[in-house]
């Protein structure tokens, strides 16, 4: 009888029990350790992590979107285990928005590309083979020299989707010694407010300061979840709510459906897409009819607002005429839904209380136009609490450098995107375009296409103009953190590293205009064989030798990323975000009183930046850099792009729908067909980008999905249609349940939810899910929407119109 | 044969002894179960319980002000990363079985175009009388003397109870092994245990800020202040709605908003008397 067998004999008697019982009971007051070697459940099975040894936190940049939130690691033995703002930012000032915490997950990501990848077997098939970045960059710069040697340096197309600005610096600069004028810019347009209507009407950037207005009037912004920043935008709301108790304002919100500024907001009005302009030009016929608008303003800083006499003799027509006769409440209320009686009531309030912000996204150009007039009819231009004139805060400049004889003559070449003065007069690019361009080898072929953190195969109206297009390009190469559906198109891969394991350097304003320059050392050693974008395009530049090389004569990121901060460090203006550390502060002692680039430098990475908060102390000064030197409701810079031979309505904010000038016979500029298949009247589909998944990222990453659409339903992954419950009960839709939603090109999956929040003409959907790659918990969750959006530009600023699409909703398992 | 019969008396005597052992042990534990009943944990260690500057033992409550918070989802997500909290999945997520501590509530009410909507952070309220402390078998919950209602995980057997009990629903059970692919791990907090299966976990007032903040009042000679103890999701949020404090020090930020004409608690009703106080809009 053995120690075995005193084991083994498990009987269901009194023995039995209090041999077991003892067992376990003794099993319980064993130390943790041994515990954990015996079988469960007689072990424990609680897990901590195991790091041991003191706490830094350490600055970085979020780097997210052009705010440059500045956020402090936490690192403990080398690892990021914790994630908190800088409560020294001006920016952020020690909050966070949800994307800002997941910088941790993102470095420790699972599905990272660990190494340079060569395609293996067909364009998309996911075949890859890794290689060193020797074999990649001799590749790389292999063909890129070729190209140049044969004299056609523009056949080279740079896409880049997210960058900060100092990458994009980096990225022209690389653009313009090697001879391309092919850089265009992938950033999708929601969040990023009326910048055009600015260039237009202004000349100037702007920022809106929200905490200080008295009455604040959206048009289809969703501003609490919009770029930069929307810590700062709910900053903002927070002050605006419970900071000035003394006068609480009322915050209106103009949208097709009710988005979280439209919940926050103390009144939303649904409206129909794309009728927003309409709206704004009714309301500013009733401020001019009853004689509520800032003549002063209007005298001495604006012009158009009159009818204007040229040099030749012809009259023009101005803002004045244009909304007293063709923008009559009556007839906007028919064309937007909106009551008449609420245009007068807005309009009334938006004149009366004083500085009142009326805010747009960047959205149809003479939308924008609309939104952006009324400001300056009410003088809410250049002082507190409206439209601030403070310029780009632009601190980076590097040296000039030599473009050879080949590059000159690739720059003098056309832009395959088709952005010229006359097609797309304010367009910087024409992303949209390009496909085609490709496709046509118009105006002539594209040999090398390099893609920087864009995803274009994603979220683009007739995605699949994109998928045949690089299939045609010789060369594809991709520069990304993740394998995301764009890259599985290319021919080679090369890994970036990623915020916390790089270099960051990025530029803005806050919105009450103060400058801040967001810059960072990397935070833990790359974990794998990346590297910055920075550093690839100083290695490619060097591999391709000649001009192109003394470009850029850095060893790495830094250096240049330090170079080009010499001006700003030389202007001594402004303070680092905070006291640098002690151990720099004494040997900035020990040296001359003065500090060198370098310890300037040193000091402002190691606090998370540099920033002037006396530099908005004034507000900037009425001086518009248009034609005219003032604010221009009817816009000089526009007809000098287009032309004088073009009508006055093109210089003029208006609203072009065949619907609103009842000329449904006539042609049609805006074509907007119904789709076949499906049951009931077409619906309005109205797109949004929720926060989470700004530009088309953040589904890889778990802890953000189940964010966006939390006002419908709790912690859901998927792609949802919202249904006015009357048109749900029409069409005889229950909720949760999947239907399809069919456009004239195609049809996505959805899953309804009645929501009292859409107007009855109108179903709503969130872009952002629907990847078919881009890691494990992106792939194949909810559907992506762009897939039925036809291609159609907005002919000013070359930006798709994503809202024109009219559907119709067919049950899953029906006919289509 | 004669050792054999020692050997049997020997091993007798052996289980007897460990079999009176276990019994002993379990009757402590319930005596210590029956105690926590009464809402009076007795398992702190002594260093756990200071009292404040007057005296009075400090008491944790929580201040929601719902006039400040635009629902962007900053706290979800801080206390996702700072709690190690479970990942999920789509299928996971279609199941109801995704663990987030703080979430979202959507309330919509009202008919199209007139509507009210609201999106309330919803936490463990961290209740005074705690239901689910009352059902528990086991004494893996317990509420200590500062007011947090804290959860052992290797106490808990799974059970459930407690879950259903909770009339808020914050108590969640882990149905499945939560899945942490490699290298993830790397960045768990550390101050965090990482959960398992057949387990039920929820918010703990980021209770190890708590004894972080206090060792290092320790380690730099001074006093604990209650200002030190900052949960997460109090630190992350941009609008700065959510405040946190002592309940128990009438001069707290906490304390005055408490007695807030905005203020209400939810499902007050109940009476379980809950420390998480919401600030109506307006």
């Amino acid at each position: 009888m053995g120690a075995r067998d005193f084991f083994n004999e498990i009987k269901v008697n009194r023995r039995g029990f209090f041999k077991w019982g003892a067992i376990s009971g003794t099993a319980a007051t064993l130390p943790l350790w041994i515990q954990k070697l015996l079988p469960s459940p007689i072990g424990q099975r609680e897990t901590r992590p195991q790091l041991q040894g003191e706490e830094s936190f350490v600055p970085s940049v979020c780097g997210c979107c052009d705010a440059g939130c500045g956020v402090l690691v936490r690192v403990i033995q080398g690892h990021a285990v914790g994630i908190k703002g800088n409560p020294n930012h001006p920016v952020n000032q020690g909050a966070l928005c949800p994307k800002g915490f997941t910088l941790v997950q993102e470095l420790y990501h699972p599905d990272r590309i660990k190494t340079p990848l060569k395609r293996k077997g067909e364009r998309g098939s996911g075949e890859w083979k890794p290689i060193s970045w020797d074999e990649a960059l001799k590749e790389i710069s292999g063909k890129l020299k070729e190209i140049r040697s044969q004299g056609e340096p523009h056949s080279l197309l740079i896409l880049t989707g997210s960058a900060s600005k100092f990458e994009k610096l980096l990225i022209r600069r690389f653009a313009s010694t090697f001879g391309t004028p092919n850089l265009v810019d992938l950033e999708l347009g929601f969040g990023t407010g009326m910048v055009d209507a600015a260039l237009a009407m202004m000349g100037n950037h702007f920022t809106f300061d929200l905490e200080d207005a008295a009455f604040i009037i959206s048009f289809g912004f969703d501003w609490l979840q919009s770029f930069p920043s929307p810590v700062e935008a709910t900053r903002a709301y927070s002050l605006l709510r419970r900071g000035k108790l003394d006068r609480r304002i009322r915050i209106v919100h103009i949208e097709p459906h009710m988005s979280v500024t439209g919940i926050k907001a103390d009144e939303w009005i649904p409206i129909k897409p794309y009728t927003e302009g309409a709206l704004a030009l009714g309301i500013a016929h009733v401020i001019v009819a009853e004689g509520l608008y800032d003549t002063d303003f209007i005298a001495n800083y604006t012009f158009g607002f009159e009818d204007w006499k040229d040099s030749n003799g012809n009259i023009h027509r101005g803002f004045k005429s244009l909304v007293l006769e063709d923008y009559e409440p009556e007839r906007v209320s028919k064309f937007t839904g909106v009551k008449e009686e609420t245009i007068k009531r807005l309009a009334n309030e938006f004149a009366e209380k004083k500085p009142a912000l009326a805010l747009a996204d960047r959205t149809r150009f003479y939308d924008q136009m609309a939104v952006m007039a009324l400001n300056a009819l009410v003088g809410s231009i250049g002082v507190r609490g409206g439209i601030l004139l403070f310029d780009e805060f632009s601190p980076f400049s590097l040296p000039p450098f030599t473009q050879d004889e080949v590059a000159q003559k690739g720059l003098s070449k056309p832009r395959i995107d088709k952005r010229d003065r006359k097609l797309f007069p304010l367009a910087d690019s024409v992303a949209e375009e390009v496909p085609d361009a490709i496709l046509q080898n118009s105006p002539y072929k594209v040999k090398a296409v390099i893609l920087h953190r864009a995803n274009p195969v994603f979220i683009s109206p007739e995605l699949d103009r994109w998928v045949e297009a690089l299939r045609s390009v010789p060369l594809v190469v991709s520069m990304t953190s993740f394998m995301d559906e764009t890259s599985m198109f290319a021919d080679i891969v090369l890994p970036l590293s990623v915020t916390l394991e790089s270099w960051q350097a990025t530029s803005t304003r806050t919105l009450k205009g103060v400058p801040v320059l967001s810059a960072s050392r990397p935070v833990v050693a790359p974990l794998y064989d990346t590297l910055s974008a920075g550093d690839v395009f100083i290695k490619l530049a060097k591999a391709i030798g000649g001009s192109v090389a003394d470009a850029f004569p850095w060893q790495d990121v830094s250096e240049a990323m330090k170079e080009s901060l010499n001006g700003l460090f030389a202007s001594g203006v402004g303070e680092p975000l905070s006291q640098p550390p002690e151990e720099e502060e004494e040997s900035w002692i020990e040296e001359e009183i003065k500090p060198t680039l370098d310890k300037w430098f040193k000091g402002i990475t190691a606090t998370g930046g540099w920033t002037d908060r006396k530099a908005a102390e004034k507000v900037p000064p009425l001086k518009f850099k248009t034609p005219s030197g003032k604010f221009e409701f009817y816009s000089l810079t526009l007809r000098q792009r287009l032309g004088e031979d073009a009508p006055d309505i093109a210089f003029l904010p208006h609203v072009e729908d065949p619907e609103f000038l009842g000329e449904l016979g006539k042609e049609v500029r805006l074509s907007v067909t119904p789709p076949s298949g499906g049951e009931g009247k077409p619906l309005h589909l109205y797109l949004f980008l929720p926060l989470v998944f700004k530009n088309g990222e953040g589904a890889h990453l778990p802890y953000l999905q189940g964010i966006a659409g939390s006002y419908l339903s709790e912690h859901k992954w998927e792609t949802w249609v919202e249904i006015n419950p009357e048109t749900a009960d029409e069409l005889g839709l229950k909720d949760d349940e999947f239907v399809w939603i069919v456009s004239p090109i195609g049809r996505v999956k959805a899953r309804v939810k009645r929501y009292v929040g859409v107007p009855k003409e109108v179903v709503a959907m969130p872009l952002g899910l629907g990847h078919t790659a881009y890691g494990r918990w992106a792939q194949g969750v909810g559907s992506n929407p762009s897939e039925i959006v036809p291609k159609v530009l907005d002919k000013i600023t070359g930006q798709p119109l994503w809202q024109l699409t009219l559907v119709r909703v067919a049950k899953k398992g029906g006919e289509v | 044969m004669e050792s054999k019969g020692g050997f049997n008396i020997l091993r007798r005597k052996v289980v007897a002894f460990l079999g009176a052992l276990t019994t002993a042990v379990g009757a402590f534990v319930l005596k210590r179960k029956l105690a926590a009943q009464d809402g009076e944990g007795k398992s702190q260690p002594a260093e756990q319980t200071q009292e404040s500057q007057n005296g009075r033992v400090h008491k944790w409550g929580m201040v929601i002000d719902l006039d400040k918070c635009t629902g962007c989802g900053a706290c979800v997500v801080a206390c996702a990363v700072e709690n190690n909290m479970m990942l999920g999945d789509a299928q996971l997520a279609e199941q109801g079985r995704v663990i987030r501590w703080m979430y979202l509530l959507p309330m919509t009410e009202g008919e199209y175009p007139n509507i009210k909507s609201r999106l309330l952070p919803m936490l463990c309220q961290h209740c005074d009388r705690p239901p689910c402390v009352f059902v528990c078998p086991v004494t893996a919950t317990y509420k200590d003397s500062e007011g947090l209602v804290a959860q052992v995980y290797p106490r808990c057997i799974g059970c459930r109870y407690c879950v259903n009990n909770c009339p808020y629903t914050i108590k969640y059970f882990n149905w499945g092994e939560p899945e942490f692919p490699q290298p993830i791990p790397k960045g768990f907090n550390p101050d965090v245990a990482v959960r398992y299966k057949g387990i039920v976990e929820k918010c703990t007032f980021c209770h190890h800020r708590l004894q972080i903040a206090r060792e290092k009042a320790k380690a730099e000679g001074r006093e604990f202040r209650p200002e030190d103890y900052v949960p997460a999701c109090v630190e992350a949020c941009p609008a700065k709605a959510i405040y946190f404090g002592d309940l128990n020090d009438p001069e707290s930020e906490v304390s005055r908003l408490a007695h807030s004409r905005r203020a209400f608690k939810l499902l007050e009703e109940l009476g379980t008397q809950p420390k998480v106080i919401y600030l109506s809009e307006g």
